[in-house]
């Protein structure tokens, strides 16, 4: 459900989005007990409403509080889970430079796998491998190194251009290295 | 290019009298005042004026009565208070000037008033029905209410919150070429299976189609802010809220709980005119609570409901 259809919900139970869930929960046992028991000193003014118009408005308040109760719940579980990749995040390790090692690490730390990275960034999981364990010898070309490694990055939230540049010059000293 | 900046309206009513309007209306002021904004606090509270014993002004030379009966500018009637920010146009209380008013001249004065130099501009309207005090409600900026924890006074209060969207709801139908459509409605409102002011827009918006809908759309912005003054126990701060969902569910308006004053019995009990302009009267407790209703008014904001657990 679109958020902005909660609107009507938020209305009915008169407050706002920004109210909290206990808020929320209070205003709700006001009306419920307004609009159903009679027993508030301003109940004349709403027993002047048909029998049948008061329990409309008591359905659209229960309505309206399980719409809520479960628009609050997934709003706790967003916020859980955003905490968490904030705590992960903090724990990621930085290094100066960035190779395949490094790579393979962040991602532990945040707890993805590499299926995971496979199927969000179209990169085949067989160069992914290839790119964490550097095996140079078994990469694509130059240009699609260049992308895969944009992908993978940008799925870790790492600087993508710093990722590239530190991968290839890891990858030139290296072969350098050989000759 | 130089725009002299707005004022913004603030008009406080109370549908009855004793509900300590004018005491909440001058501590708003004041409040106001003590952070740093200008005020010009106009009493037109016709026939009941009293606004000026708040603020220990003697000599009334110079009322509101002058701007109607001899043209008098209305920045000449300005008079200060002791008060730094805070000044005042003061009521006339034997004045029956103002039983007969045409819309114009209302909208006369509050041209005027628009023009005074000013942050805010608070209008201390009478109790009652009369339309006088229903039209300038509805010309203000922001519509203030001011009640007392009681069933007469929150019945009279909701009345008079009616009659005023009803007034406004007629007025806009009106323009639209539906003079009296929703008058007539009303009054045959049994035949039409027609209970609350909620169930007439209905009507209207099936019945006149487009043209109603457009007027009705207008009314969107038609709020009132709820003030509950002598509040003594959680079970009466709870009256706002119902007063509050009548508004909502049974009007179809926009309404917010401001806030309310708690009953200070050390002052109610040493009442008397000089005093209430004494500032060391006013307890901790009460600027207390009027900072946060200034405050919620300010940024459209509303108190929430608290309900203990043995509720």
């Amino acid at each position: 459900m679109n958020s902005s259809e909660f609107d009507k919900y938020f209305l009915t139970l008169e407050i706002t989005r920004d109210s909290t869930f206990t808020e929320m929960k209070n205003s709700y046992i006001h009306l419920r007990n307004l609009y159903s028991k009679n027993n508030l000193s301003i109940s004349p003014l709403i027993q002047a409403l048909s029998k049948k118009k008061q329990k409309l408005i008591v359905k659209e308040i229960d309505e309206a509080f399980n719409m809520l109760e479960k628009y609050y719940q997934d709003k706790k579980m967003e916020n859980i889970k955003t905490k968490r990749e904030k705590i992960q995040r903090s724990r990621v390790p930085t290094f100066e430079v960035i190779g395949g090692e490094a790579l393979k690490m962040i991602r532990k730390v945040l707890g993805i796998e590499l299926e995971e990275i496979a199927f969000l960034s179209g990169v085949p999981l067989k160069h992914l491998i290839n790119i964490e364990l550097e095996r140079y010898d078994l990469l694509p070309p130059d240009i699609y190194i260049k992308t895969f490694l944009k992908k993978f990055a940008a799925q870790l939230s790492l600087d993508t251009d710093k990722v590239v540049a530190d991968y290839f010059k890891r990858m030139e000293d290296f072969k350098s290295g050989i000759n | 290019m130089y725009t002299k900046k707005m004022n913004e309206i603030w008009a406080v009513a109370g549908g009855k009298g004793g509900t300590g309007k004018t005491f909440v209306i001058s501590q708003i002021a004041s409040y106001l005042a003590s952070i740093n904004k200008k005020v010009i606090l106009i009493d037109t509270d016709f026939g009941g004026a009293n606004l000026h014993s708040f603020f220990g002004i003697e000599s009334r030379k110079k009322t509101i009565k002058d701007f109607y009966k001899d043209d008098v500018p209305l920045e000449s009637l300005v008079t200060k208070t002791k008060i730094k920010n805070l000044e005042v146009i003061p009521g006339d209380i034997n004045s029956t000037i103002f039983d007969v008013i045409k819309y114009n001249k209302k909208l006369k004065l509050f041209s005027h008033i628009k023009k005074l130099d000013a942050d805010y501009i608070l209008l201390d309207l009478g109790g009652g029905f009369n339309k006088n005090i229903i039209d300038f409600f509805l010309l203000a900026d922001k519509m203030v209410v001011v009640t007392v924890p009681e069933i007469t006074a929150i019945e009279n209060l909701f009345q008079f919150i009616k009659s005023t969207f009803f007034r406004k709801l007629n007025f806009l139908l009106g323009i639209y070429g539906l003079k009296d459509f929703a008058k007539n409605t009303w009054e045959n409102r049994s035949e039409k299976d027609i209970v609350t002011i909620l169930d007439l827009i209905d009507y209207v918006k099936e019945e006149s189609g487009d043209i109603g809908e457009i007027a009705i759309k207008e009314l969107q912005n038609f709020r009132i802010n709820i003030i509950l003054n002598k509040v003594r126990d959680s079970s009466e701060i709870k009256e706002g809220f119902s007063l509050k969902s009548i508004c909502i569910k049974l009007i179809g308006i926009s309404a917010l709980y401001s806030g309310y004053i708690e009953y200070d019995n050390h002052f109610w009990r040493n009442l008397s005119l000089t005093q209430l302009s004494n500032e060391i009267n006013i307890s901790l407790k009460t600027k207390k609570d009027v900072k946060r209703i200034v405050t919620n008014i300010i940024n459209e904001k509303q108190i929430a409901i608290e309900i203990s657990k043995n509720e």
